[in-house]
This record gives structure tokens, sequence and C-alpha cells, in this order.
């Protein structure tokens, strides 16, 4: 029992949290650009041995054009059936990562990416950053909607881009607990 | 003497508790114990969905639109949204070949709706049934909503005014500007059960200050229940009754209690409502008070909605 304990404490230690994170997503196509914005991307990222999750509310993503998010949590992306992504992962580079060090670092991740209900693994780039202890970390992806099962009808096929492109944003602080 | 202690436990009773209880628990704890990263990946979801508060969300999309079939529903344009409708009912199927089943009556709306704030509408519209001017504000009071204070149902409050322009059919008694007002209060109570299906019940009041025969009540109390069921994303089926109380049948014409089973389609911003109903009038003073059509009979007619949001203001 004691060597359990022991174990789960250290690792606290190592732990970052963020619960304010910002997801922008934009769909550009000719006739109509529709983005949105969320900052609740809620993140832990382990920098002992490299593992992140990320979760990410769908309801949290707020348009400005209200029938666009209306449609988005109804028809495309089924917010009460599927009410969060999620991604977990590891850093590949991880043993050339230095948490420890002031400045600007690329980062790898690899991992599993969930949205709609459907997983798939990916592979991204992203930059982090350390700053007085503070974890900065940025990313841009692009998610296809095919790979993810959400269907485009024909009727709006010109309107929604097949590739949106996703930028995050986020601040971890040190996980205490 | 050790060994066989234990052989002797293992031959007892206790056997069974300890292969299917202890011996599990202490496997748990060496895995525990030997493979971290295995334990570790499993806490880090689990850690990160402990922290994170679910927040409680407005149900959204009760209805495809601010509209059942001829009712209201407790849908509401949101701020800056204008909402152009386009609303035909035909004549009445039994009326036959010469009419070419009630496609060559017409009887339309046409209405301009407005989004004030998230929570008050507005809208202003003409019919072609008594050349009636339309105007009606409506109020969203109560939002269901998920979470930890959760609201069951949503709660809209409708009120709106139709002025009828048709020139006096008497002009030689003395007729009021105010005769040709009727009033309407409206409330909406719908819960969204789930994804697919919604139900609303709808009392309302009408009150009109002149009535076609002295028989005829001015005020007219009619309740309503109406819902929608989504065959898919885009595709649901609707229905609608009233029952109205007070109806007069004396006066040669038959007044019906107004039934209707429509058909939602939507594309992007527009919703087109396919329906067949037995009412030809619109507007609630008309479909309330002077639905004609004896479903029995063949009484019924086909119509539709169309509603087309553009949105004028972004917001933020």
């Amino acid at each position: 029992m004691g060597i359990v304990l022991f174990h789960t404490t250290t690792y606290a230690q190592d732990k970052y949290i963020c619960k304010t994170g910002h997801v922008y997503f934009i769909s550009k196509t000719d006739i109509i650009d529709i983005d949105a914005d969320n900052y609740n991307l809620a993140s832990i990222l382990n920098t002992k041995n490299g593992e992140v999750i990320f979760m990410i509310p769908m309801r949290g993503f707020k348009f400005k054009l209200p029938l666009a998010e209306e449609h988005f949590n109804e028809n495309y992306i089924e917010s009460e059936k599927y009410p969060q992504a999620k991604f977990k992962g590891k850093f590949i580079n991880f043993d050339k990562i230095d948490f420890s060090k002031d400045g600007q670092q690329y980062v790898e991740v690899e991992g599993e990416m969930s949205i709609h209900g459907q997983t798939k693994k990916i592979k991204e780039a992203g930059i982090i950053e350390i700053r007085k202890g503070e974890i900065h970390a940025k990313s841009i992806l692009k998610i296809a909607l095919q790979d993810y099962g959400i269907k485009i009808p024909n009727l709006v096929i010109n309107k929604v881009a097949d590739i949106i492109d996703v930028k995050i944003d986020l601040k971890y602080e040190p996980f205490t607990k | 003497m050790k060994i066989k202690k234990t052989y002797y436990f293992f031959r007892s009773a206790n056997r069974i508790l300890f292969v299917r209880l202890i011996f599990p628990i202490v496997i748990l704890f060496f895995l525990l114990i030997t493979t971290p990263a295995f334990s570790q990946e499993e806490d880090l979801e689990s850690l990160l969905e402990k922290e994170i508060e679910i927040k409680p969300e407005l149900t959204i999309a009760t209805f495809k639109s601010t509209r059942l079939i001829n009712s209201h529903t407790i849908e509401r344009m949101q701020k800056g949204d204008l909402d152009f409708r386009i609303s035909h009912r035909f004549g009445e199927v039994n009326t036959g070949v010469y009419e070419l089943f009630g496609l060559d009556y017409s009887s339309s709306y046409l209405a301009a709706e407005y989004g004030i704030t998230d929570w008050l509408m507005t809208g202003i519209g003409r019919g072609t049934m008594q050349k009636t001017f339309h105007g009606f504000y409506k109020l969203s009071i109560i939002r269901q909503s998920s979470g930890k204070k959760s609201v069951p149902v949503s709660v809209s409050w409708m009120q709106g005014v139709s002025l009828n322009s048709l020139k006096w059919t008497n002009p030689e008694r003395s007729n009021y500007f105010y005769s040709r007002l009727s009033y309407i209060h409206q409330l909406l109570i719908a819960r969204k059960f789930n994804q697919k299906f919604s139900l609303q019940i709808m009392p309302v009041l009408v009150h009109r200050n002149l009535v076609h025969n002295k028989s005829d009540k001015n005020d007219l109390y009619a309740l309503g229940t109406g819902g929608r069921y989504k065959l898919t994303n885009r595709l649901a089926v609707t229905a609608e009754f009233f029952y109205v109380h007070g109806l007069n049948n004396t006066s040669g014409i038959n007044y019906y209690h107004p039934i209707s089973i429509g058909m939602d389609i939507e594309t992007g911003s527009h919703v087109f409502q396919l329906m067949i109903t037995n009412s030809s009038g619109i507007l609630e003073n008309h479909f309330i008070g002077e639905t004609t059509g004896d479903i029995f009979d063949g009484g019924f007619r086909i119509g539709f909605n169309i509603s087309r949001v553009f949105t004028l203001k972004k917001t933020k």
C-alpha cells in the first residue's frame, strides 16, 4: 500500500493542467467562411513520460453565425450524442524536450483523436514554450470531416469545407492535488 | 509445517473466497506496483474527467423552426437573425378535378420576423385571408437545460394582433376600427425528450372584437398539442392538433378543430415545411376560429411554409 501511494504522489508533481485552453476552427469556402471559438479546452500533460490528453466540449464552440452553431451541434457533430472530442497521445520526440528550459521547442505528438464517436490515429506537430515555469503549447492542424464520419449534404456541399483548419493554444499550470 | 498449514487453508471452505476475491486483489496490487505506465495512462484520462466541470447547457433546436405547422413553437429567432417566411395553403382536396384537387386555390401569408435579443423576437406579416395585417412578439421565459440545475421544459409566451382590412360588408352600418382587430395570447410549453423527439403543449386564447354571427363567441379558448420526430438530421415529421372550446356550429357554417400533419426539411438556412391540414388560415385567429375543413369528408388541403433565415448581425 505504501509503495502505491508513494508512486502516485511523485507523479502528481510532474503533471500540468489546463482547463481554459483555446480552440479555433475555420471552414473556408469560396462562398462562406464559418468559424468558431472554444475556450473550454481541457488538458493534462505529464512531463515525466510525455503523455498528454485533451478534451474539448463540443457545445463550447461559439459561432459568429447563430444558425451555424445550431447546425454544427444538431446536424454535423451531433453534440448530444458525442458531447466531446478527445485526444490521447504521447510526445514522439520526448527525449529531446526539456521542460525546465525557458524558450520555444518543437514537439511532435502522436495518438488517437476521437471526434463524432470515431477514432483515428494522428500525428501532429506543435510548439511548446516554457515561460517562468508555465508551459504554453500551440498547434495548427487539419481535420478532414470524412475521417470522422461527418457527412455534408449535397445541397450545402460548397458551403462547408472538406478540411477544417484548427488552431489550439493553451497554457498549463502545475497540477496540484 | 508451514506448507501443511497453507495446504489446509486451501482445502477449507475459504478457498473459494480466496480465489475469487483476495487473489485478484493481490494481483491487482502487484500490477499497480510493477507496471506504473499502464496505470498512469488510465489515470490521466480519469484525472482530467474529474477536473472538468460539466457546464449547464441550454437545449437547442427543440424544433427546426419558429412554427410547428400552423402553430408557433417555443423557438425564437436568435439575436440579429431575420426570418423571411412564405406560407401557402392550397384548396381542399375534395374540390375535385375541376379545381385540380385544390391547387387552383391559394391562401398565403408573407412575413418578416426578427430576433431582437436571444429571448425576444417580433414579426410582422400580411395574409390574403381577410387581407390581414399581423404583428406579434414572442418571449422566451424558460429554457430547457441540462447539467447540475437542469430545467425540464422550455416555455415561451406569444402575443399577437391581427387586423382584418377587408372593406366593410355593410358600409352603412356604424363600423369601428377596433372591430377589425383580433388578439392572440398563447403559452407554449415544450420538452425535447431526446435528439429526435420533442413535444409541445400550447394553450391559446383568441379574442375577436367582431364575430360573423351573434351566436359566435368573441373569446375562443383552445388547447393544442404537437410534436416532431426526426427521421434523419435534416428531415422530421410533425403533427399538431387544437381542441377549440366553444366553436359555434349553429349559424350555417361548420367550424372544426384544426388538425395537421407535416414534414420539415432543412437545407442550410432554409426550412421547408410541407403539410396536410384542414385549415386554410395561417394565423391563429383564422385557424383556431375559422377552420372549415371536415377531415372525414376530404376537407383537407396541402400547403407549405418556407423559412429563410438571414443573419443580419453577427454575434460578438
